[in-house]
């Protein structure tokens, strides 16, 4: 999908924790999350940190757009 | 008798399904699960000694230190030979089954053999290296794969040279054997560009890779006029799942409008993946869609905005095909409501 979205001229991070599948199919842009079941956030931090947490991930997300070459 | 170490995740292993995903590598005596079927095929030949398991998820957020633990476990049953699975379609188990086979394999030089299907991710990673036993997508296929893999392990325990993998029901390994054709190339040529002519049916001798090179749209550059969207594979849909969006082989997509939304919540959206622990996702959505911190940016000023739909589906066993159309169908209208740039986020 990161693949077709590109294709597309739409620069597309993904974020995921099975890196390898999405580096095995070629994805351009990609990311690794908190955990699989929880990409964008911790369960175990309370509910300040997790925010926190989750924001830094997003402005990661966010510079991987911004940017002009690919990076994981 | 021949010694065998064979690797299960958590399921087969009969610890628990996705809430025990989590479990670290350990050991357990003799044949387990379908190892107990693999035993009854090998006969007096060969045991199952020891059969060595990890939770997928563990596995693949610790795969450095869990692949050491694992090669000691391994190393400890002094096994002549490893095998792992099967793991059919399921990614997570493929690839731990693919990472295990590969340092058992480079670490002490024993024959390893996994079984999966050729859609997993797994069989992608190791395939050129070490035997894989084709399957079928779902653990339906158990009884066929087990008998494919059987004699397999018997001949790589005696020492037997594996033929091509279309011959020993191995996936296709990359290999070049030398073969003596029927017929000389230049009439087999003919007659494929005479079937292609005529329309019918052929098959190539030489298949290309499935995936395309793709490359890298332009970076965004400032994002403090883009909009953004979220795309997720992680299967958020609201509660009820209006639009039928499937735990599994998923085929088509929802668009959901949240232009009012500051933040998800559990109470109104939920996840319809079947290949995840849901709960995390389900008690606090924005930990798949993090819509709650893209609001804070927006409100900011350090990104422009955040476009009112986010669109899901379910990556679970989703073939790449169909991935890829429902990314084509999103990327349309992604682009006539002129969106920069976008956050896709799987489980």
């Amino acid at each position: 999908m990161a693949k077709e979205l590109e294709r597309a001229g739409i620069p597309t991070v993904h974020v995921t924790n099975l890196v390898s599948v999405s580096e095995n199919t070629g994805a351009k842009r990609i990311m690794a999350g908190r955990a699989i079941p929880h990409v964008f956030g911790d369960p175990a931090l309370g509910e300040q940190e997790e925010r926190q947490l989750r924001r830094r991930l997003v402005e990661q997300a966010l510079d991987m757009l911004r940017e002009q070459e690919s990076g994981s | 008798m021949k010694r065998i170490v064979h690797y299960l995740n958590q399921f087969f292993a009969g610890l628990g399904g996705e809430e025990s995903a989590g479990t670290p590598p350990d050991a357990l005596d003799g044949a387990v699960g379908p190892g107990r079927l693999l035993q009854s095929l090998l006969g007096e030949g060969a045991a199952i000694v020891t059969t060595v398991y990890c939770g997928d998820d563990h596995f693949s957020e610790n795969e450095e230190e869990a692949t050491a633990r694992l090669l000691q476990l391994v190393k400890q049953a002094e096994p002549d030979l490893l095998f792992a699975g099967p793991a059919f379609g399921s990614g997570r188990y493929g690839l731990a089954c693919a990472g295990v086979c590969r340092a058992v394999g480079a670490e002490s030089g024993i024959p390893v053999l996994t079984a999966m299907s050729p859609s997993n991710p797994g069989a992608d990673a190791i395939r050129r290296d070490i035997p894989v036993v084709e399957t079928g997508e779902s653990s339906g296929d158990m009884r066929a794969a087990i008998e494919a893999s059987a004699p397999l392990i018997v001949k790589l325990l005696t020492g037997e040279i594996v033929a091509p993998g279309s011959e020993e029901g191995l996936l296709p390994r990359g290999g070049r054997w030398n073969t003596r054709a029927s017929r000389p190339a230049a009439e087999r040529a003919v007659d494929l560009l005479l079937a292609k002519l005529a329309g019918g049916s052929m098959e190539t001798e030489i298949p290309l890779p499935p995936f395309q090179e793709v490359a890298a749209a332009p970076g965004i550059g400032d994002l403090g006029h883009a909009k953004i969207a979220l795309v997720t594979t992680g299967g958020l849909v609201p509660r009820g799942n209006p639009d039928g969006i499937k735990s599994y082989l998923s085929t088509h997509f929802g668009a959901y409008h949240v232009k009012e939304h500051e933040r998800l919540t559990g109470d109104e959206f939920e996840s319809v993946h079947g290949g995840f622990f849901t709960a995390m996702v389900n008690e606090d959505p924005n930990r798949l869609i993090p819509l709650d911190v893209l609001r804070d940016a927006v409100r900011e000023g350090s990104l422009g905005g955040l476009h009112e739909y986010f669109y899901s589906t379910t990556g679970n066993g989703t073939p790449v095909e169909t991935a890829a159309d429902m990314a084509r169908d999103i990327a349309a209208s992604l682009e006539e409501d002129k969106v920069n740039g976008v956050i896709l986020t799987s489980a």
